[in-house]
């Protein structure tokens, strides 16, 4: 046995696995083998102190459990509110896209605080941490489309003049 | 316990969210010391976690009763957490070592060194730190398989299970890094 062959084998004694056979072999290399008795001694520190590592204390079971119980609730409540249409990330962009599209070909007007960047693609080119704020056709209505950039998705807003029922995309 | 635990099991995959609660707090502990093992942060191992429950939650459906539920549970919170490490490696702004830094003498329990002379509680602090960084050196599945064997002393066929590759990867990967380690130590002292 070669000094690879007994690192291999001291592996496989320290987690147990050693055929009776490979032993024997193991023990003769051992005896001189200074460099694999080290390898030994180490692999037996190796695992010591994976095992003596401290652990800083985490939340209590109760109070990981109500924290799991409220992020369960989130979820479904997630999966119960979204709507229909919601057809996967390519559609929401095309349908974003779109949006965008009818909105800069009605010529609607601008207004709040984030005016659009004039851009070789036209005035509406939307970029990713850019805000925008149209009117719509609509009565009393206004849209926002946006990507939130932390959860990477295109949020559409469409905000009635009391402000309230939105739509995220 | 076993028999508890497949009890609570079954009655989760019927809906009892209390007993799914029986079972998330059974293994909490178990789950947060691999993940903190592997991310080594408190905060992102609570949160890592947190979603491993969730996720759970949501596929308990799946679970087969010839498969034990704690290397299933151990197996989403290990793909959480490595998914998470490989996320922090692609960004360039939060360096590995400054994410992998060992948690501050305020964040650990009292250890055994608190009460041993102060020279000698600086040098067993110096061993681990040296420990830590040669830990942090390792690819992450390596890592992981091998804080499976030494610290939830699970068998090759249990850490296979729990990380979703064959037994003879298992040994190949517990071998690499206990070596890596071996060596590290060698150069550090
Ligand atoms: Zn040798």
């Amino acid at each position: 046995m070669n000094c690879r062959g007994a690192q291999r084998a001291l592996n496989l004694r320290h987690d147990g696995q050693l055929m009776a056979a490979d032993g024997e072999a193991l023990g003769a290399h051992l005896a001189i083998c200074p460099d694999c008795q080290t390898f030994a001694v180490r692999m037996e520190q190796v695992g010591s102190q994976l095992r003596e590592e401290p652990v800083p204390e985490g939340p209590t079971p109760e109070a990981a459990w109500a924290s799991v119980q409220r992020a369960i609730r989130l979820a479904e409540d997630g999966a119960a509110r979204r709507p229909a249409w919601d057809v996967g990330p390519w559609l929401r962009w095309a349908s974003a896209a779109a949006l965008i599209l009818v909105v800069a070909g009605g010529g609607l007007l601008w207004h709040g605080g984030v005016a659009p960047r004039e851009t070789a693609a036209g005035p509406l080119a939307l970029h990713a941490t850019q805000v925008l704020r149209v009117t719509t056709g609509l009565e009393g209505a206004s849209t926002m489309v946006y990507e939130d950039e932390a959860a990477g998705w295109m949020v559409v807003w469409v905000i009635p003049a009391e402000g309230g029922n939105h739509a995220q995309m | 316990m076993d028999q508890d635990v497949m009890r609570w099991v079954q009655r989760a995959q019927g809906g009892d969210e209390a007993a799914f609660g029986e079972l998330m707090k059974h293994y909490q502990g178990r789950v947060y010391g691999l993940a903190y093992g592997m991310v080594r942060n408190t905060a992102d191992a609570e949160e890592l976690t947190q979603q491993a429950w969730v996720r759970a939650w949501q596929k308990l459906g799946t679970f087969k009763h010839d498969a034990q539920f704690f290397t299933w549970i151990y197996r989403i919170a290990s793909n959480l957490c490595l998914d998470h490490l490989r996320r922090r490696q692609r960004r360039p702004e939060d360096p590995l070592n400054e994410a992998l830094e060992p948690p501050t003498f305020a964040e650990l329990p009292p250890s055994p060194s608190a009460t041993v002379a102060p020279d000698e509680a600086l040098r067993q602090r110096e061993v681990r730190d040296a420990f830590d960084r040669a830990l942090a050196t390792l690819k992450p599945e390596h890592a992981l398989a091998l804080r499976l064997r030494e610290v939830d002393g699970l068998s090759y066929e249990e850490i296979a299970h729990a990380t979703g590759s064959r037994v003879g990867t298992v040994m190949s990967r517990l071998f690499y890094a206990r070596k890596k380690l071996i060596e590290q130590m060698r150069s550090d002292t």
